[in-house]
């Protein structure tokens, strides 16, 4: 009897689907993409929607003059349409051992479900994406490809992947920076637990590289309340030591720390024309992808 | 800073007690695995300032709020006037030691009021800057403590019965006393005492009660820092003042024949006019007050009269009303059986001879052989001297329990004396040509007292060679070398009289009568009038005391024989009750007397016109009350939770 292989479909989410899949997710900046698609091209195109008029040159292809400006002006003009094509999504996905962090979701299974279901959402709409996953050890890169079977594979790697490991998310987004050639549409899905600086450098190249970049920084409920009441022995997921501390003595200067690093980021996106969505855990994902979706360029809270 | 309760201050140990929780809650923290350690760390680094601080401080205020509730149940005192004090100085309790004797009803020229009032009205304002303290009075009378809402309800008529007149006499010394055991049980901290008295010596009986005062003096020393006395001396004597007192009633047939002690203070001679109220029947006599103090003896026929009544004798109006009235009551009386038994034949016949009664019977003689209990029988009064043998001292012990009357004489030989009822000295002689002289005894009533026609008794010309002391009893005269010639003891109903020397030559001038014979005559007076069925008692005696049923008779039916002297039925007998002659004592003691007795401590010495004065320690509990609770205040303030704003800043896009 044949082995059944197991299927990760469940990290696609349902309830996503079924409300976004009818509308486009689309892109605010020009894509180049190999095919026809729903996403604006920087090229000229053979679209329905007209662009400009603009004065012949010899040697363009003569198919594109518009003989009825010719007739009343006696000049030369083209007639020029918006050339619409395909994205290239590229999934950034934090494998660092602070992703595994949260209950009753983890981060790590919050940011897969997410990952799975937009990649999902624009392989339905004939996009391609890819996946790149930032770890230490055998860090794994899914070429952009726009065909069913790619959201299979993506499957078939996150499923079984674990987080584990110091945070690299700098390093790895340069390394993407110089790796994908093709204008991309990059999205970070991340705790962010690194120098706001290094993060945003690491954007500010992408961006060079005419990239989109949409950042996804993914707490659990228990980071942004942190309700501790009792003396308590915090042991960081990434073999940082330990801090025994009372909670209720160091609450204000977390938040107050924690609140900076969000807004350092969130500046940092806004100067540079990065999409940052802070995410919750503990919120659905539903909300989270339509919020996305209706292009909120940093959130509610920005 | 003292404390009225310093075992509390054990509890200062619960301080500690936040810390140990602390490094306790320390202990056994939790583990967490957590992902933004990063924040923490920069979290502790950057509060590590402020945020230590604020929980030293929040340490602090629990460590001081549990020190300021150790240190209030310690009851600490301080200052009266103190910062910290927030009871207004006020003792815990204030107490009046009121002295009701009949004395205190005495008034002057100058204020109508009695000094029984004054005292009253010096308490009112003793008692007006403390208006948290609680009012406590202890009267002479009765002794007992009395809680008063407000400080004017001792002028109460219906709490006339506590705080009103009386006509009893006073022991200061023992209500005193009383009152500061009293305070101990109750376990007062702080007490203002105000002691109000014209400070007649006989209500203090400064030589008899020395032990009393010292054990006053102890108390007090020891609880100096809390307890506090205040004399308040009300010594004006009145501008004139006439007092009776009754000194014996003769019953003679048909008629009888009271003494009266009559003085007066004030101005000369004068006629002065007495009412007279015999069993209801109102009259009148008029005598001359030749000098300062008198025997009046008057005769009251009674051949119209009942056998039992009663005789009431007023004096006019003066400035010291209740001494003024004497009562007295008559009956039918059987002269006493008296019987002698002496070993000494000379001795014997003497004292046979001076108890003769009054139709000139001379007493009866008991054989020395044997005492029987029969002999007795029907006797009131045994005169015995010589030695004595258990059974014979057994005998003469009933005796006088069932009511009889011992005169006792010493034995003439040597022989120590092995009685554990009564026993003698040595045998005491004196050098030929020399004498023990009697320096003192007390001449206005008893055995001893002055003649009616005022002349006193020649004790102090009697020489006597030969003594021996009697160990028991209390002196009723002294020698020079103070010790008793002759003394008195109460056994059961009787009396014991017991003299030191024997009337009979080698020993003393004793048998020359003038001495014995009216000793025994009165003695044989005294017990046919206590036999008889009219009976004669002291205000505020036990025996008042001890009387629950009786009946007034006379005028007001609210009298009762503990408190108003007056004619009472009680038991079916008309009783007499009469104010204590020791009431009318004109000796006063200054306020130096008293303070001397009690050398550990400084009475503050009052003035009638102003009594109130601040107290120099109060309690200052309250003080580390309020401190606690802002403590508490303050530490709950910096235990709040902090600002939600920057958890507000931080919001999901979803």
């Amino acid at each position: 009897m044949a082995r059944r292989r197991k299927t990760y479909f469940h990290y696609v989410d349902q309830d996503s689907l079924s409300r976004i899949s009818g509308e486009p997710l689309l892109s605010p900046f020009p894509m180049e993409g190999s095919v026809s698609g729903h996403h604006r091209s920087p090229h000229k195109g053979s679209s329905v929607e007209f662009a400009e008029y603009r004065e012949y040159t010899p040697g363009e292809d003569p198919k594109r003059m518009d003989w009825r400006v010719f007739a009343r002006t006696d000049r030369y003009y083209l007639k020029e349409f918006e050339a619409e094509t395909n994205l290239r999504g590229q999934f950034a996905l934090d494998c660092s051992g602070s992703m595994s962090f949260g209950a009753p979701t983890s981060k790590f299974e919050y940011a897969k479900k997410l990952v799975s279901t937009l990649a999902y959402l624009y392989v339905g709409q004939g996009d391609a994406v890819g996946l790149h996953t930032l770890r230490q050890k055998k860090p794994q890169i899914l070429p952009a490809k726009r065909n069913p079977a790619q959201i299979q594979e993506m499957l078939e790697i996150l499923g079984p992947l674990k987080p584990k490991g110091e945070t690299l998310l700098a390093s790895s987004l340069h390394e993407i920076a110089e790796s994908v050639r093709m204008r991309a549409m990059i999205f970070v899905v991340s705790d962010m637990l690194e120098e706001p600086g290094d993060v945003m450098d690491a954007v500010l190249h992408l961006r060079d590289r005419k990239h989109e970049v949409v950042l996804f920084h993914l707490f659990d409920p228990q980071e942004l309340d942190f309700t501790f009441d009792r003396p308590t022995r915090f042991v960081d997921l990434e073999g940082a030591g330990s801090l025994i501390t009372e909670p209720t003595v160091i609450r204000e200067e977390y938040l107050a720390r924690l609140n900076e690093h969000v807004q350092e980021l969130r500046q940092g996106c806004l100067e540079s024309q990065a999409r940052y969505h802070l995410v919750r855990t503990d919120s659905p994902l539903v909300d989270v992808i339509d919020d996305f979706s209706a292009g909120r360029i940093g959130g509610k809270a920005a | 800073m003292t404390f009225l309760q310093p075992l509390a201050l054990f509890g200062l140990l619960l301080a500690f007690a936040p810390i140990v929780i602390h490094l306790l809650n320390l202990l056994r923290h939790r583990t967490q695995p957590w992902a933004a350690t990063r924040f923490l760390f920069q979290a502790r680094k950057s509060s590590s300032r402020i945020s230590k601080l604020k929980r030293w401080i929040t340490l602090l205020f629990r460590m001081l709020a549990l020190a300021a509730l150790a240190f209030m149940i310690a009851r600490p005192m301080t200052g009266g006037d103190s910062l910290f004090s927030f009871s207004s100085g006020s003792p815990e309790v204030l107490v009046l030691v009121l002295d009701r004797s009949a004395s205190m009803e005495t008034r002057t020229e100058k204020d109508p009021q009695t000094k029984r009032a004054k005292a009253l009205d010096a308490f009112q304002a003793f008692a007006k800057p403390w208006a948290e303290s609680r009012l406590i009075v202890i009267d002479t009378a009765l002794e007992d403590p009395f809680f008063i809402d407000e400080a004017a309800s001792v002028k109460d008529a219906a709490l006339e019965r506590f705080f009103g007149p009386t006509d009893t006499s006073a022991d200061l010394p023992g209500t005193l006393l009383k009152t500061l055991d009293w305070l101990d049980k109750s376990g007062v901290g702080t007490a203002e005492i105000l002691l109000v008295s014209d400070m007649q010596t006989s209500n203090w009986k400064l030589d008899r009660n020395s032990e009393v005062m010292e054990k006053i003096n102890r108390i007090l020393t020891k609880k100096k820092e809390f307890w506090k006395l205040n004399l308040l001396n009300l010594d004006d004597s009145p501008p004139y003042n006439l007092s009776m007192t009754l000194d014996r009633v003769n019953r003679r047939p048909g008629r009888i024949e009271p003494v009266v002690n009559l003085s007066k203070n004030g101005q000369g001679n004068e006629l002065v006019r007495l009412s007279i109220n015999t069993n209801g029947s109102p009259g009148s006599m008029e005598v001359e007050l030749a000098s300062p103090s008198m025997l009046w003896r008057p005769t009251f026929d009674l051949e119209n009269e009942p056998e039992e009544g009663w005789i009431s004798i007023l004096g006019p109006d003066d400035f010291c009303q209740p001494d003024n009235v004497c009562f007295l009551t008559y009956g039918i009386t059987t002269p006493p059986q008296v019987a002698v038994r002496a070993y000494n034949p000379r001795a014997s016949l003497i004292l046979r001879s001076a108890s003769q009664s009054e139709l000139g019977k001379i007493a009866d003689a008991l054989p020395l052989n044997v005492l029987e209990e029969k002999q007795l029988l029907l006797r009131k009064i045994l005169i015995h001297q010589g030695e004595l043998d258990a059974g014979d001292e057994e005998i003469l012990q009933n005796f006088a329990l069932n009511g009889g009357t011992l005169v006792l004489f010493p034995p003439e030989s040597g022989k120590p004396s092995t009685s554990e009822f009564l026993s003698w000295g040595p045998l005491e002689k004196m050098q030929k040509d020399e004498y023990f002289q009697i320096s003192g005894w007390r001449r206005d009533s008893g055995l001893l007292a002055n003649s009616s026609d005022g002349n006193r008794l020649p004790l102090d010309r009697l020489d006597i060679k030969t003594r021996r002391i009697p160990a028991q009893g209390e002196p009723l005269a002294y020698y020079s070398d103070g010790k008793p010639f002759l003394t008195s003891m109460t056994i059961g109903r009787g009396v014991v009289y017991a003299f030191s020397t024997l009337p009979v030559k080698s020993w003393s001038e004793l048998d020359n009568g003038y001495v014995l014979v009216p000793a025994l005559q009165r003695l044989i007076e005294e017990t046919a009038s206590s036999n008889s069925f009219a009976q004669s008692w002291a205000c505020g005696g036990k025996e008042t005391k001890e009387v629950t049923l009786f009946e007034p008779i006379g005028e007001d039916p609210d009298k009762i024989p503990s408190l108003h002297a007056g004619i009472y039925k009680i038991d079916g007998r008309l009783t007499a009750v009469n104010r204590p002659q020791e009431e009318n004592e004109r000796r006063f003691h200054k306020d130096e007397e008293i303070i001397e007795e009690l050398p550990g401590i400084s009475p503050r010495l009052m003035e009638e016109e102003n009594s109130s004065d601040s107290t120099d320690r109060s309690e200052i509990w309250s003080f580390f009350l309020l401190l606690c609770l802002v403590l508490l205040l303050g530490e709950a303030f910096l235990g709040q939770p902090a600002s939600t704003s920057a958890n507000k800043a931080i919001s999901s896009n979803a």
